[in-house]
């Protein structure tokens, strides 16, 4: 039982909506009609828990939804208009991916969306209602009992339609709530429909209940052989099992995006071709600097790729996703962050003998390099990741990345280049490494945390 | 507890602010006045750095409360995001540019003092290096909340920023001084151990109340103005 009561929300200063309420029984549809930029999206974001709200209640039978997040996490399904597929990966990967980051799995195996044909496809092959297909293909993961829609029949054609009012029907039948945003009218009975133009205006519609509710027909009264439960069955797994399945998943998706990480370590290379050129061909003077070069190289580097951190997945709407998943978030953000640090140290560690040739690099340093990349590379793609976290709401300035993220990388630096030279020098490297190791140390457990409270925040 | 809500009361906090900004205005006015007077024509020259000494009265005051102000905003950045109270952005937000003029004046007065006393616009030294980073905390920091519409979340995010950046600032110290004690070797003027003259003590210490007395006024100046820029921001929003 979903009861929402005089829910306001407000955007800056834009009051989206407000006083909007409604009950909904298990089994019960409601579909929210009104024009472009009536606040539609933005109650099912609030109902999702992506947006707070600003004012109201939202209780799902008679609890506040906010004192428990996670449960409700687990309880909802959200489509919205982006369809949160990676292009390089195949459907049967991207089902397998969101499968992990479910709490519980109640495989069905029913292909009620029809994508048997196409999920062995490439997302980038298939076309826009193939695509849609697919993320409803999230919805039938588990048992999630109340299902978030946001123009769920976009693109969809006319075969794909009534599979969508089917799984519907279906889902409403086990007891499960749908609430869509839509267009055109899903075809379905007992539907009733809120009229976002409405509420706001003095004269209320005909029937209309307080809220802008209007009932177009009489309440749900099917029977429920099996209502839902309000946690999903909990089949806990070991937190260290998503971690691993997302660490795999991230790198697979970086093996599939070789192109773009063949065009980072290709500007590593440039970096490093052109210092002797800026700065004279000395052999002494490039063995000097050589580690501190190849360490800036792979710094600017690191700026570049921290793109791919959080602005990619709020662009293609996987940040949603991620963002609804019941498993917890630092631990999702931790696995991302070790495979793009590993994906880094291996495309690093490709390069790191030629450029250390190349600039004539005294070899006995190299073993010593090779550590500072390994301790000080993952620390500074969490630092990255934290400043990422921070301003992926904005997603407008990069150059305000590396603003803030410059103070943060200077130790990094120094205690990298500390260690080479004392490996140069033949003393011993280990205090320096020892610091890196520190710093990784203090960062690993600290910056998912941040990190995760920054995007939920970043959200609204 | 009792005090914090009542501080944090933004009516609360005009009342005190009409009581204490005439004070902090006029101590600024005598203060400087005097500490000025004082420093450069009432004070002996160093036997070594000659006139040039004088700058110090300049420096030094804007060193510290430059420094001090970004550890005052990490605390009312952490206090912000418990307690929730608007107040702390508020202070966060108004003291910003203020600490970022004050260390951007320690950096230049401190370039303008080492050209003739050094030979060099400016060296690597462990102090300046990490000022200038303090320089990059107070620029991020900024740029950062200014880039939020919504001063909720930009609250926030730039509060956590503050945090992080607290944290890292005796890392940066630490990591600095390691590194010139690495590469550079011990080739500048060192101060020595010599305590400073009480000749030259009290003109600091006059020039550094000023300081204080004026950023205090500065800092609730703005944070009024914010205030009750919010204010009719909010009134505006009613009407809509």
């Amino acid at each position: 039982m979903l009861h929402v009561s005089s829910l306001s929300c407000r955007r800056g200063s834009r009051l989206v909506f407000r006083e909007v309420g409604f009950c909904l029984a298990p089994g019960a549809l409601l579909q929210i009609t009104g024009a472009n930029g009536s606040g539609k999206s933005t109650l099912l974001r609030v109902l999702a828990g992506l947006l707070s709200r600003t004012d109201g209640a939202i209780t799902w039978n008679d609890q506040p939804v906010g004192n428990d997040a996670e449960a409700h996490r687990a309880r909802v399904h959200y489509i919205g208009h982006l369809d949160a597929l990676k292009p390089e990966l195949t459907g049967v990967e991207m089902l397998a991916y969101w499968q992990s980051l479910r709490a519980a799995s109640a495989a069905c195996a029913a292909d009620l969306f029809g994508i048997d044909a196409f999920k062995n496809k490439p997302v980038r092959f298939l076309s826009a209602g193939q695509k849609r297909r697919l993320a409803l293909s999230r919805l039938l993961q588990d048992d999630a009992p109340l299902w978030l829609l946001d123009e769920p029949t976009t693109a969809l054609d006319e075969n794909g339609q009534a599979r969508l009012a089917a799984a519907i029907a279906h889902h409403r039948a086990k007891g499960g709530i749908v609430i869509a945003a839509v267009h055109h009218m899903i075809d379905a009975p007992d539907t009733q429909v809120l009229a976002m133009d409405n509420f706001r205006t003095s004269p209320p519609l005909a029937g209309g209940t307080e809220g802008g509710l209007v009932n177009t027909s009489t309440p749900v009264s099917k029977p429920h052989p099996s209502p839902p439960a309000s946690g999903v069955g909990a089949s806990v797994a070991p937190p260290g099992h998503y971690l691993t399945r997302n660490f795999l998943h991230n790198l697979k998706l970086h093996a599939r995006q070789k192109g773009e990480w063949a065009s980072l370590l290709l500007f590593f290379a440039i970096v490093i071709l052109l210092l002797p050129f800026a700065l004279g061909p000395e052999p002494d003077l490039l063995r000097r600097l050589a580690p501190g070069l190849i360490w800036l190289a792979a710094l600017l580097m690191s700026l570049l790729s921290l793109d791919k951190l959080f602005v990619q997945d709020a662009r293609d709407g996987t940040l949603d996703v991620l963002l609804l998943s019941p498993v917890p978030l630092p631990l999702i953000v931790l696995s991302k962050l070790l495979a793009q640090s590993a994906t880094m140290l291996i495309a690093l560690g490709l390069m790191l003998l030629p450029a250390a040739l190349l600039l004539g690099m005294d070899l006995t340093v190299l073993p010593v390099l090779g550590l500072t990349f390994l301790l000080g590379i993952p620390s500074m793609v969490l630092l990255g990741g934290i400043a990422g976290s921070i301003t992926v709401a904005l997603h407008r300035n990069p150059a305000l990345l590396t603003l803030l993220l410059v103070p943060f990388y200077i130790p990094i630096l120094i205690f990298a280049g500390a260690a080479c030279d004392a490996a140069a020098l033949g003393a011993s490297s280990l205090p320096p490494l020892a610091l890196l190791g520190a710093m990784l140390a203090v960062l690993l457990p600290t910056a998912p945390i941040v990190m995760a409270a920054a995007l939920r925040q970043g959200q609204g | 507890m009792n005090i914090l809500t009542r501080f944090a009361n933004p009516g609360q906090f005009l009342k005190l602010a009409a009581i204490l900004m005439p004070i902090c205005a006029g101590g600024a006015v005598v203060s400087f006045a005097y500490g000025l007077y004082y420093a450069l024509f009432n004070s002996p020259p160093d036997y070594q750095q000659g006139e040039t000494v004088r700058i110090m009265y300049i420096h030094v005051p804007a060193a510290s409360i430059g420094m001090m102000l970004y550890v005052a905003m990490a605390v009312a950045a952490g206090v912000g995001l418990v307690a929730r109270h608007t107040l702390a952005d508020i202070f966060c937000v108004a003291a910003a540019p203020v600490g970022a003029t004050l260390v951007a004046l320690c950096l230049i007065t401190g370039s303008i003092w080492g050209k003739p006393t050094w030979g060099a616009w400016w060296v690597w030294d462990a102090r300046l290096t990490s000022v200038l980073i303090l320089f990059l905390l107070y620029c991020g920091y900024m740029v950062l909340r200014h880039a939020f519409d919504d001063h909720e979340r930009g609250a926030k995010a730039s509060a956590v920023l503050l945090l992080v950046g607290a944290v890292n600032i005796p890392i940066v110290r630490f990591s600095v001084e390691w590194w010139h004690t690495l590469h550079q070797p011990a080739s500048l003027l060192r101060a020595g151990g010599a305590a400073i003259a009480p000749t030259m003590l009290k003109p600091l210490l006059i020039m550094g109340m000023a300081y204080g007395f004026y950023v205090a006024f500065l800092i609730m100046l703005r944070m009024k103005t914010l205030l009750l820029a919010r204010r009719i921001e909010a009134a505006a929003q009613q009407d809509d």
